[in-house]
């Protein structure tokens, strides 16, 4: 009886060992996802665009959906380093990546964001890597199509939701602009309108454009407004305030494949730029967690890979994805294409 | 097979038996969970369904009054213009777009201020009518989200919001995610429901659900060991006797359980057969054992004759009885001490003293009557070595020892009697002989002179006649009494012939003869009858220097006073 008892504790720890060894040897890379739950359905292009690569991706590495309030960001992400996880997906505002500076620092993780651009906030977070162009070089766009358009006073409006992205990217174009001697003058959304311009630049959000659009139309008529990325969204498809308003974009939203639009009819939505670059964000992601990247080997692993993403190929350079600027114009329910800039 | 085996066999296939039952019973939980999902799924369908049906065939009035869970309604016309509008907040362009291309629409969750709705549209003959309603149907009890096609979810219960992106990513229907199971299911409009449940509480219904299949498991154990043992108690003994036999090697005690009467019996007759061998083993011992007695004591019945057959002094005789003593402690170990007490002698050797031999204690002790003497043995006898045998073999060496000291007595006494004769108790002639020769070779050597007297009784024959041979023999023994009486201690004197006797003087000289001869023959006629004498006397060295001549002279000398 003894004998058999021992050979069967014997033959348990034997399987329990081949099991932790093949469990350990076969334990799949995490990558958790974080979404704002409070913020729902502002993101839900963005969760279809992550969604829809996840499911284009194999089965080689583990997706983990992460949720968390506004408030507790640095929480849940502090949670969630020590239970193991070394590859996120994010989806924040520049204020918010700036919270993370703490935490991130000193950790062996990376982050992928698709929608940070404050080159600031980049770089002062180590391992953290977007898949947007920065504002520098959306602001030198924003400049150079004003160049090109030859207009000469230009009003800067900022929003005062995201003040590290608005103030960020309004000084920079004010400043690039200076350099191409057009004036410009940067207000706030809340200030009245007095300043005389033939162009108004809008750094806010689509909400904040939809608020301030009709005391831009009573104010100055129907001078050109450009927006910047942030301001493009569904809201201003909607609403004919927008109408006729230019918008930055970081996505070719005409180009894209025919299985990607099939899919977005399937569930009933339209491409937007927030969506293909959460597509982005995890596909650079999911190799990055493939392949074992520790963070210190990083930036150079994706500044030595090109990434086929939803629009085609795209590379990385200074922790950003370098993608083109696209210039759209709304017309009533739709986007026209202007042109891109690099 | 033996019982441990059976319960073994038992034990496995129950845990086999319980192990599938509780996997089947997981399995139908959970299906049952899955059922619940198509039972939620059917009841969402059908409302949307329903309002999808009631929107497409119904006109807007100008004043509505939206009913409960109706968020807003709106309507627009086929150039996707708002006609009416009552509380709606969401009109798209992907509602109007794929409304116009499907007929109806139904949008991503919309969280309005927290509270989550979506959007369904549906195209009418007039235009497009879209009512926002809140999706969540009350099941208490239940963790199910709806889902809209981006991953966004509310619980229908308790309106939380959570993400399922990995969740819907996944083609099986059936998701775990430690410590969660999920499990989906598309429903109407890209919408899936999930239904979050913890693998802790799915393996606990599990386990509730499969308390009967246990019972039964336990039931039919039980019955099947009470079976078991049933039938192995018919064949209990049988088996167990053959177990038994094939166990046994020598005819030893059987160590097992003695919990059958066969195996008692072989032990019991293991344990006579043990007492028995133990048994014979000490007879043989105690043969063996007497046999060596056997040999020693008959060393010394053979010593014993040899022992006294040379004694020839009172020394000798009490080294002899030393010696015996002596091979009395020799012949066993179990005789500690000997004691030997003959006459007023005692010896003792060993554990035996004095005070042992002269009070009669608690040891073995026995005494013989010799033929002139007694004989009394005491022994230290060691009471748990000396066996019963070696005591008679004992008492009969003891006995036969007095025998041998008898016969000594009785050799010594008849050499006495061979000396003097019996009826005057003087030497004997032969013994005279011996030692008046001696005494002359000494007189030789010292040059001293003695004297030989003859005393003849004349007519001896008629006397006897005459007075009859008691009378003779009665004046034989008389005139022997007078020459003892006349005679030193010194003197020998004898009985020379039938009716004569002779004396031997030491150192006598030849002047005081005549007085002394004269004594004699006054002291004999003093006898009660009339006896007549004759007497020779001859002298040393005067008549002779050897005992023949001093004798002859003597006899001659005696017949001629007769005839004188």
């Amino acid at each position: 009886m003894k004998k058999y008892l021992v050979i069967s504790i014997v033959i348990i720890a034997i399987a329990l060992v081949a099991m932790i060894f093949f469990f350990e040897r076969n334990r799949k890379p995490v990558v958790g996802i974080l979404f704002p739950i409070d913020s729902a359905t502002a993101y839900s292009d963005r969760m279809a665009g992550a969604l829809i690569a996840i499911k284009s991706l194999p089965d080689s590495v583990k997706f983990v959906d992460i949720d968390f309030k506004s408030s507790d960001l640095s929480t849940v992400i502090s949670k969630s380093i020590k239970s193991g996880i070394r590859y996120f997906v994010t989806f924040l505002t520049s204020s918010q990546a700036s919270e993370l500076r703490n935490v991130l620092n000193g950790k062996d993780v990376i982050l992928v964001d698709s929608q940070v651009t404050n080159p600031v906030v980049i770089n002062e977070i180590k391992d953290f890597y977007t898949i947007s162009p920065t504002d520098t070089i959306q602001a030198s766009a924003i400049a150079d199509y004003i160049h090109a358009k030859n207009y000469k006073n230009i009003l800067i409006i900022k929003g005062d939701q995201n003040p590290i992205y608005e103030n960020y990217l309004s000084s920079r174009i004010a400043s690039d602009l200076h350099n191409y001697g057009i004036n410009s003058i940067i207000t706030d959304a809340n200030q009245s309108l007095n300043a005389a311009a033939d162009c108004v630049v809008l750094v806010m959000s689509s909400n904040r454009v939809i608020e301030i659009m009709p005391q831009i139309r009573s104010r100055y008529g129907m001078i050109p407004v450009i927006g910047s990325d942030w301001t493009l969204d569904q809201t201003l498809l909607n609403s004919q305030l927008s109408n006729g308003m230019i918008v930055t974009c970081f996505a070719d939203l005409a180009n894209l494949s025919k299985s990607f639009k099939e899919l977005l009819y399937k569930i009933k939505m339209f491409p937007d730029s927030p969506m293909l670059l959460a597509y982005n964000a995890v596909i650079v992601t999911f190799l990055l967690a493939k392949n074992g990247v520790r963070a210190d080997d990083a930036e150079k692993f994706l500044d030595s890979h090109a990434f086929l993403g939803s629009n085609g190929e795209f590379t990385f350079s200074n922790k950003s994805a370098s993608s083109k600027i696209y210039f759209y114009r709304i017309s009533g329910e739709s986007l026209t294409l202007l042109g891109s800039w690099r | 097979m033996t019982f441990k085996r059976f319960v073994i066999f038992l034990t496995v296939a129950s845990v086999v038996f319980a192990s599938i039952d509780l996997y089947f019973q997981f399995v139908n939980v959970r299906n049952e969970l899955n059922e619940e999902l198509d039972v939620v799924s059917t009841v969402f369908s059908q409302r949307i369904e329903g309002i999808i049906h009631l929107i497409s065939i119904m006109k807007l009035p100008d004043n509505v009054t939206l009913p409960p869970g109706i968020k807003g309604v709106i309507e627009i016309d086929n150039n996707g213009n708002v006609v009416r509008s009552y509380g709606f907040n969401d009109y798209t362009k992907a509602l109007y777009e794929f409304s116009v291309m499907s007929g109806s629409y139904i949008s991503p969750l919309i969280n309005l201020e927290g509270s989550p709705a979506i959007t369904i549209a549906s195209k009418t003959p007039s235009g497009i009518i879209a009512v926002e309603i809140d999706p969540r149907i009350s099941i208490p009890d239940r963790n199910i989200y709806i889902v809209d096609q981006s991953g966004f979810g509310i619980n229908l219960s308790d309106g939380e919001w959570k993400t399922f992106i990995s969740i819907l990513a996944k083609n099986s229907n059936f998701i775990i995610e430690w410590p969660y199971l999920f499990i989906k299911d598309a429903t109407y409009g890209n919408y899936t429901l999930v239904n979050q449940v913890r693998i802790s509480s799915l393996i606990y219904r599990a386990l509730i659900a499969s308390l009967p299949s246990y019972v039964l498991i336990f039931v039919f154990f039980s019955l099947t060991g009470l079976l078991y043992l049933y039938l192995k108690k018919k064949d209990r003994p049988i088996e167990e006797f053959l177990n038994f036999l094939g166990e046994i090697k020598t005819f030893s005690k059987y160590e097992g359980k003695e919990d059958q009467k066969f195996v008692k019996n072989y032990n019991d007759l293991v344990n006579e057969w043990n007492k028995l061998s133990k048994g014979y083993a000490s007879v043989i011992d105690e043969i063996g054992q007497t046999n060596a007695d056997l040999i020693k004591f008959n060393d010394l019945y053979a010593e014993l004759p040899m022992i006294f057959e040379r004694i020839d002094s009172e020394e000798s005789f009490n080294d002899a009885i030393k010696i015996v003593a002596r091979r009395i402690l020799d012949l066993s170990k179990c005789v500690k001490g000997v004691g030997i007490k003959y006459g007023q002698k005692i010896f003792n050797i060993g554990t035996i003293t004095s005070y042992d031999l002269q009070n009669n204690g608690t040891k073995f002790n026995l005494e013989i009557k010799t033929h002139s003497n007694t004989l009394g043995f005491v022994l230290d006898l060691d009471r748990f070595t000396t066996t019963d045998i070696f005591k008679e073999l004992l008492v009969s060496l003891l006995h036969h020892i007095g025998s041998v000291v008898s016969m000594h007595e009785l050799r010594e006494e008849r050499n006495e009697s061979a000396m003097y004769d019996p009826l005057t108790e003087l030497l004997t002639r032969q013994e005279f002989s011996n030692l008046v020769f001696r005494e002359i070779e000494i007189l030789k050597r010292e040059k001293g002179q003695s004297a030989f007297v003859l005393i003849d009784i004349k007519d001896f024959r008629e006397f006897n006649e005459r007075y009859g041979h008691f009378e003779g023999d009665v004046l034989m023994k008389y005139i022997s009494k007078v020459i003892k009486n006349s005679t030193r201690i010194t003197d020998i004197s004898c009985r020379w012939g039938e009716d004569s006797f002779a004396i031997y003087f030491a150192n006598f000289r030849k002047t005081d003869m005549k007085a002394k001869e004269a004594e004699i023959l006054g002291k004999i006629k003093e006898f009660k009858r009339e006896v007549n004498i004759k007497i020779g006397v001859s002298y040393y060295p005067q008549d002779g220097e050897t005992f023949e001549e001093l004798m002859k002279m003597a006899e001659e000398r005696s017949e001629s006073e007769n005839e004188s």
